[in-house]
């Protein structure tokens, strides 16, 4: 927890350097969705992730110029664990948080009702397993499911349409994704497999905010 | 009013005293009534009893409140039957008028409105016997003529039916002729009065009808059954049968069960039924079981000096559930209160009322077991100790005492207060020179229960080496056993409570009970090997069982009255003995349509007229060829399946007894005599071993046994019926079950050769035997090759601890065991570690799994007895503690797991269910040796206090130490121990992890899997 209290603060100093310009505030959801990684051993091969799941969050952004703008956000995210194998899949319960800052290069100017922007940013994520252990989880062959929790740095990137619906309100649709290495804590994989290092997590969503 | 203050006060002593028993040991209270009771009348909404007083021309009015008759009233004479409206408006009191000239007839009857008090008299020409008020307001009327429905407000009679005139008695009649033996006749509705039944007597015959208010429907029949049923009529609420006496008979004068051993009665005798619960109160008169001959048909010397019980049976199949001891005898109507918790019953006095809803709280004591098995064996000849509970089936405190007649036999405590332990110690030596199996009645006694206790058995068996056999305990009257063709079961009858009971044939473990109906006599197995059929002492039924799933099929009805105690099948018929109860002849021989579950009588049995001994059996010939019949008087008969008709019947002998079987090979067996094909004495088999036992086919050879005296060891032999000799007579461990050891039945299939030829049943003195197949081969000595602990199969073994011994020629049958305390003698075999027995759990013929005795320790020897001798002495060391875990957890489709076990969850501990910091982990374990306090070997471990590990054991994960809560036996268990320990907060995580159990510097080391929170 100490990594996250850290990052928080950095977030918010950054924040703090333009106060004095335009800001924006908003909330919204979507869907996450998790391709997952390959499993592979000498017992086969499988895919080990997580199931897709909803999103919602919330931002602060400071227009920085007309072009530019920063941005602070938090997501939280319910997505089950997941290992699949042939016609079989185990999941077990789990939910993730998201923090992240991302810089926003608009290709419109600010006043401009519609807006196209693409953002890149970095944070952190931590995924929870929540699920009841069991003494047989199915496919346990690959890997096994764990109730604890992974804190994994994260880079972001993303598009997306802004549109004002009327002054200073705007309807915000993005697509997002988050890449984090697999957190083989909660998903731990069995002996004799391997797994894939990269972890996608693809978020369409859509936001209203307020600028002021 | 004359006796109310008084009858008032005795009720409520006998209340007091049922309700707080001392020593009256009685269940009831009884309301006397200065007079003869005739019937009863149960009027709950002005909360009164109607007693008809016969001899005083009384209606007596009894308080349901508090028992006391404060108002009678006065009727015209002899009130007979009397039956309340159910609007409860009406109390319709029936005369008896049937008197003697030169006095006037008085038949009629009174009506009494009880609203206003108004009586209208109609008078009836024939004598009105009984009564009952019907659904509909009208009066159902049994006169001996006829059966009227009487109008109560209008007054108008109609004749249903009418019949040729009952030799009803007359008044006055001989002393002491009581009411109900004059009036002879009840009739009884359903609790909504939609269908009444009714019987009446003539003396000889009996009337019988069912009338169904709602349909209009009445039928009608006579009967005759022997010994007579009494009209004591209780209707079942569904209105499809009625019990009258000791017959249930249902709504077309069928015979479904009949109450084992009853006899004849004239007045004695009661019946009321609580659908609801599915039980059946009554009361009926027995014969002494131990003195019944072949077939409970007996109606020999009445019973009245029997002491009066009310029997709790199962509805259906009339099973005793309890036996309670009453004040009197109950003499005619009983009824149930509309809670179904009082029952009011004419009785020797007056009435008995009964609190049926309350019997928990009322004083009993009962044994949880029927049998003590005690076996000495050659091993140990110490003092052997078992234990029996005693309690009250209500749960409450009852005084006991427990008696046992027989040197060498000490009970302790030998008297007490409910719930208690006993502890049953016998000295072996005291039975050395009795080698089989001892069967001595405990007696339990109590001075306030009121329940007659169970019977209990305690069996003491004290083999010697060359005896061979396993003795599985079976309590209760066995009567039949026969082996499946095509299934790993075979089936003995339980007959004392209906049952049978299905083995596995492998482990000889009971698997399944099969429901049957009433004093189950004899099985066969159809020729598809597909059913079971269980004919039955008391019941017109045949039951049918499939085999595959043990489920019952739509039994088989047998002609009115014909119980069918035998059946067989061959390729043409299936043939069935029955008792019959109806009939001129006492049996006859009735042929089975197995399609569509009837059978009807033989008219003839070829040439030879349809009347045999019901007391006979049948034995079908494996091949279908042919049937044997036998009969106790010496008569033999076969049925030959190609002719399809009886071929043969021969009276060669003033009797049989004793086994009986036919062969595929035209050769028969009853008792000691052979027979060939046409049922000719072939040869006489020896008696010098003993009386003839059981006697079954295999092949063209025979096994058989036969039994001096049933204390005594009986003897196996096989048989080569072309030359009538035994050969190589064995001992066997205890007498097989002969005629006169359960003395229901002078022929007995007793003996089973189990069909894939692994083992021998054979029923005994205790239940019964196995004995293994080759049981007359030469058997080698056995071999120990390795001793480890039975949890993780490595060497290390304390005191205490369970073990697994490897070897060869270990044991002849494979065998696992229940009994507690462990036996010191399994199968055949036992073990001794420096001369002291070993309880056993499990034996066979490479392993034997038992439990060290706590009393040794450092360098032993282990020995093994079996048949073939005795084994090398095998040296080994026994540690002070040596723990090691279990590895017989499961997890889904995971076998073999430690039982290592989360407290969070209470989940095995694996790698998908990983240690927590600060998780309680269980660890279950054997070896951790001497225990404070200590417990005997072979003995489940005491659960207050609990038996705590002298030496502590530590535990470290990963290195880290762990705190250990407990350490110790488990409650209830047989060796083995529980360690409680909890991870500590900084435990190293890792998918293996090493968790050591450390004791006095023995170890054992598991992997694990720990996490972070």
């Amino acid at each position: 927890m100490r990594k996250i209290q850290l990052s928080v603060l950095l977030l918010a100093a950054a924040g703090t350097t333009c106060f004095a310009q335009q800001w924006e505030f908003g909330g919204g959801g979507g869907a996450s969705f998790l391709p997952g990684v390959p499993v592979s051993g000498a017992i086969g091969s499988a895919t080990a992730g997580f199931q897709a799941g909803v999103s919602a969050g919330a931002f602060a952004g400071q227009n920085l110029y007309n072009h530019l703008s920063g941005e602070i956000h938090y997501a939280f995210q319910q997505s089950n664990l997941k290992l699949q194998s042939g016609g079989s899949e185990a999941t077990f319960s789990g939910v993730a948080h998201v923090l992240h800052y991302d810089l926003v290069y608009h290709t419109n100017k600010k006043d401009s009702r519609t807006q196209y922007y693409v953002s890149g940013g970095a944070g952190l994520k931590i995924f929870r397993g929540t699920g009841a252990e069991q003494a047989y989880q199915p496919l346990s062959q690959f890997g096994y499911f764990t109730k604890t929790q992974a804190l994994k740095p994260m880079a972001t990137f993303a598009v997306g349409v802004r549109y004002a619906l009327r002054p200073r309100v705007y309807l915000r649709t993005e697509f997002r994704d988050y890449i984090t290495a697999f957190p083989t804590d909660l998903i731990t994989p069995a002996p004799g497999t391997k797994y894939g290092s990269l972890l996608n997590d693809f978020v369409p969503m859509i936001t209203l905010s307020y600028e002021y | 009013m004359r006796n109310g203050v008084l009858i008032s006060v005795m009720l409520a002593v006998a209340l007091t005293s049922a309700v707080t028993p001392s020593h009256a040991a009685t269940f009831g209270a009884v309301v006397p009534i200065g007079g003869h009771a005739s019937d009863i009348a149960l009027d709950e909404s002005r909360g009164v009893l109607y007693i008809a007083n016969f001899t005083a021309n009384r209606i007596e009015v009894m308080s349901l409140a508090d028992g006391s008759i404060n108002t009678s009233m006065n009727v015209a004479a002899q009130p007979g039957a009397i039956s309340i409206s159910p609007d409860n408006q009406f109390l319709l009191v029936a005369h008896f008028g049937n008197v003697k000239t030169p006095a006037t007839g008085t038949n009629a009857l009174t009506l009494i409105n009880l609203n206003d008090g108004t009586r209208q008299t109609f008078t009836t020409g024939d004598t009105p016997l009984g009564l009952a008020f019907l659904a509909d307001g009208t009066a159902m009327v049994v006169t001996s003529s006829s059966l009227l429905q009487f109008d109560p407000v209008s007054g108008l009679v109609n004749v249903l039916t009418t019949f040729a005139a009952l030799a009803t008695q007359q008044i006055p009649a001989k002393t002491p002729t009581f009411p109900t033996q004059i009036i002879l006749a009840q009739v009884e509705t359903t609790p909504d009065r939609t269908v009444a039944y009714g019987v009446a007597d003539d003396g000889s015959s009996q009337a019988f009808f069912r009338y169904d208010v709602r349909k209009g429907t009445l039928y009608a029949g006579g009967f005759i059954t022997g010994p007579k049923a009494l009209p004591r009529l209780a209707v079942a609420a569904d209105g499809s049968w009625t019990m009258v006496g000791q017959y249930k008979l249902d709504s077309t004068l069928r015979f479904p069960n009949q109450f084992p051993n009853s006899i004849a009665s004239v007045n004695i005798g009661a019946n009321a039924v609580d659908s609801k619960k599915g039980i059946l109160y009554s009361q009926i008169l027995t014969i002494d079981p131990s003195k019944s001959s072949s077939s409970s048909s007996s109606s020999s010397s009445p019973a009245a000096s029997q002491p009066p019980v009310l029997y709790l049976l199962d509805a259906d199949n009339l099973t005793i559930r309890d036996t309670l001891s009453l004040p009197e005898n109950l003499t005619g109507r009983a009824v149930l209160n509309a809670n179904l918790d009082t029952l009011y019953a004419v009785s020797d006095s007056g009435v008995t009322v009964m609190p049926v809803g309350r019997i928990n709280q009322f004083h009993r004591v009962n044994a949880t077991q029927s049998d003590v098995l005690v076996s000495g064996n050659f091993c140990d000849r110490n003092v052997i100790v078992q234990t029996l509970t005693i309690t009250d089936p209500g749960g409450g405190n009852t005084d006991f005492a427990i008696n046992v007649n027989q040197t060498g036999v000490t009970i302790s405590p030998s008297s007490g207060i409910t719930p208690a332990t006993v502890q049953v110690r016998v000295d072996p030596n005291s039975f050395q020179n009795q080698n089989g199996t001892v069967a001595i009645p405990m007696t339990i006694s109590s001075g306030t229960a009121i329940n007659i206790p169970k019977p209990l058995r305690l069996l003491v068996n004290n083999r010697n080496p060359d005896q061979r056999g396993t003795v599985i305990n079976v309590p209760g009257t066995l009567v039949d056993v026969l082996p499946d063709p095509k299934r790993n079961h075979f089936y003995v009858i339980r007959q004392d409570l209906n049952q049978v009971l299905v083995f596995d044939s492998t482990t000889f473990s009971q698997v399944a009970t099969l429901r049957t109906g009433t004093t189950p006599t004899g099985m066969a197995i159809t020729m598809d090997q597909q059913y079971l059929l269980v004919g039955h002492d008391n019941s017109q039924f045949i039951f049918v069982f499939d085999l595959d799933t043990l489920a019952a099929q739509t039994p088989i009805e047998m002609p009115s009255g014909h119980y069918p105690r035998q059946v067989a099948v061959s390729g043409k018929a299936m043939l069935s003995l029955v008792r019959d109860i109806t009939g001129d002849a006492p049996g006859a021989i009735d042929r089975i349509d197995f399609a569509n579950r009837k059978a009807t009588e033989l008219p003839t049995l070829g040439v030879y007229v349809n009347n045999v001994d019901p007391g006979g059996v049948l034995a079908g010939a494996p091949n279908g060829g042919t049937i044997l019949a036998a009969m106790p008087d010496g008569t033999v008969m076969l049925y030959d399946a190609n002719a399809d008709t009886f071929t043969i019947a021969r009276k060669d002998y003033t009797a049989l007894s004793g086994g009986f079987a036919a062969s595929s090979y035209n050769t028969y067996v009853v008792g000691q005599y052979l027979l060939n094909a046409s049922l000719v004495t072939q040869g006489t088999l020896e008696t010098s071993t003993g009386t003839a036992a059981g006697f079954a086919f295999v092949d063209t050879t025979g096994l058989r046994t036969t039994t001096p005296a049933s204390a005594s060891p009986g003897v196996i032999q096989r048989v080569d019926p072309s030359v009538s000799l035994g050969i190589r007579p064995t001992r066997m461990v205890e007498s097989p079950l002969t005629p006169t050891t359960i003395a229901t039945t002078p022929l007995l299939r007793s003996l089973a050769p189990l069909f894939d030829h692994s083992a021998v049943i054979s029923l005994s003195v205790s239940g019964f035997m196995v004995l293994p197949w080759s049981y007359d081969a030469a058997v080698a000595p056995p071999k120990i090759s390795s001793i480890v602990n039975a949890a993780d199969g490595t060497k290390p073994v304390a005191p205490g601890g369970l073990i697994s011994v490897y070897g060869q020629q270990m044991s002849p049958v494979n065998m696992a065991t229940s009994q507690i305390p462990l036996p010191t003698a399994l199968g055949e075999s036992c073990l001794t570690v420096n001369g002291l027995p070993v309880p056993m759990l499990f034996v066979s013929s490479s392993q034997i799994n038992g439990q060290l005795p706590f009393n040794v320790s450092g360098n032993a020897t282990m020995t093994l007895r079996t048949p073939g001798g005795i084994s090398d002495n095998f040296n080994f060391s026994i540690f002070t503690a040596a723990p090691s875990i279990f590895r017989s957890g499961t997890a889904g489709p995971e076998t073999g797991l430690a039982t290592i076990y989360r407290a969070d969850n209470n989940q095995l501990v694996t790698p998908t269910n990983p240690l927590h910091p600060n998780d309680e982990v269980i660890i279950y374990a054997t070896g951790l040796g001497l225990t404070q306090p200590s417990v005997d070997a072979g003995l489940p471990s005491p659960s207050d206090p609990l038996g705590v590990a002298l030496i502590v054991p530590q535990l470290t994960l990963g290195g880290v130490p762990m705190t250990v809560d407990f350490a110790g036996l488990v409650a209830g268990e047989v060796g083995v121990y529980q360690i409680n320990a909890r991870v500590p907060a900084k435990a190293p995580q890792g998918l293996s992890i090493p968790l050591v159990v450390n004791q006095s510097g023995v170890g054992t080391t598991l992997s694990v899997r720990v996490v972070n929170n």
